[in-house]
């Protein structure tokens, strides 16, 4: 069996290399899946919960030919983050989603530029013409990043049906021409 | 399976190569889209399903359903489709399971509603089996059944395995560890005088 890990785009900002979530990050996204953090994001996960997780991203990244990308700072190929278009079973949508997986690392705008990048690649190589991002409403740190983004509150929107996400908000994107 | 509601441009992605495997009367072969709703509707069967793992909701079966191709990727095996070969319909799966918290690589086989009764997962296991020793150079399997599931005891003695032990599976709880017989004594990597084949 081969994977080509040539066919999955490769993002670039002023900081932050984008790429495929692949095998070389089950380790640290294990480790970032089983963190308390995580609980705005259905986490935390059993290791093993975690583990199905990670291989889960890769095979949408095979079903959809879209997917979650880690971030990686210059010259460094350990993901940092995550930051990328979501379709899972459930979703009426697509999503963009973001995370930092380090908390010493949060709060230097590596989430901002990432989704900057990833919308900028959705609405342009995939000519998607709207996004959202579905937040916990107690998530104070995705709903100021939302807000500079340039998101609105869409009370509209229909949010996943998905057990245990009742509640959540549902933040809509610029669209292309706007963003 | 989600249809790419508004995503009307490049697909870009990533391709996996999973082989094919034929038997008789059956492909074994990588999941494909297609095969997302027969998966599904096994996965939500209760009565069916409550050996392999009932998932409560489609949203649930579609993440399984990603997880087994991930698996691929990360272990280079998973499990395969297998599709009855006069009509090209999925009928089951089969393959080899690993994920985090396994006690080691187990061979598994489901077969779905309208195909039971054909020696489907037999047929099928036995092929999977084969392959993990012949190409993944396995020297061991194990299947872990569910006290109670009869009819999948019964499949794996046919195999030739035997009851090990019984263990506490992180997502299954207790089960029985069957033991599969080992490539040597399936004949599988000696010669025909019986010495271990050379590789060159």
């Amino acid at each position: 069996m081969t994977l080509r890990h040539a066919d999955t785009p490769v993002l670039e900002t002023e900081r932050l290399r984008l790429r495929a979530f692949d095998a070389r990050d089950v380790a640290r996204g294990v480790n970032y899946l089983t963190q308390v953090r995580t609980v705005y994001m259905g986490g935390p996960y059993s290791r093993a919960a975690a583990w199905d997780h990670c291989a889960g991203l890769i095979g949408h990244w095979a079903i959809h030919g879209f997917g979650l990308f880690v971030l990686c700072l210059e010259g460094d190929d350990q993901a940092i983050g995550d930051c990328g278009l979501l379709m899972p079973g459930g979703y009426p949508e697509i999503e963009l989603g973001w995370g930092i997986w380090d908390p010493a690392l949060e709060g230097r705008g590596y989430a901002r530029e990432a989704a900057r990048a990833v919308r900028a690649h959705a609405y342009g190589t995939f000519g998607l013409s709207t996004l959202v991002s579905y937040i916990d409403p107690e998530n104070a740190r995705s709903i100021a990043l939302a807000e500079r983004l340039g998101c609105t509150l869409d009370a509209g929107a229909a949010i996943p049906d998905l057990p245990g996400w009742t509640g959540t908000i549902v933040y809509r994107h610029p669209a292309p021409e706007a963003a | 399976m989600p249809a790419l509601s508004g995503c009307g441009g490049v697909r870009m992605s990533l391709t996996l190569t999973i082989p094919r495997l034929e038997t008789g009367r059956l492909v074994l072969r990588g999941p494909q889209h297609d095969d997302f709703e027969p998966l599904c509707a096994f996965l939500l069967d209760r009565e069916r399903s409550w050996g392999f793992g009932t998932e409560r909701d489609r949203a649930k079966a579609w993440r399984w359903f990603a997880c087994n191709i991930g698996h691929w990727a990360l272990h280079g095996y998973g499990y395969f489709t297998i599709q009855w070969k006069e009509t090209g319909q999925p009928c089951g799966i089969t393959g080899i399971w690993n994920p985090e918290g396994w006690p080691e690589p187990e061979i598994g086989w489901v077969v779905f509603d309208g195909f039971e009764g054909r020696g489907i997962a037999f047929e099928g296991a036995e092929r999977a089996r084969r392959w993990a020793y012949e190409e993944l150079g396995l020297a061991t399997l194990t299947s872990n059944i569910v006290p109670g599931n009869d009819r999948s005891v019964a499949l794996a003695e046919r195999l030739g395995a035997w009851f090990e032990r019984e263990y506490d599976n992180v997502e299954m709880g207790a089960e029985r560890l069957y033991r599969h017989p080992s490539p040597a004594d399936l004949g599988i990597g000696a010669d025909n005088d019986g010495s271990p084949e050379a590789y060159a």
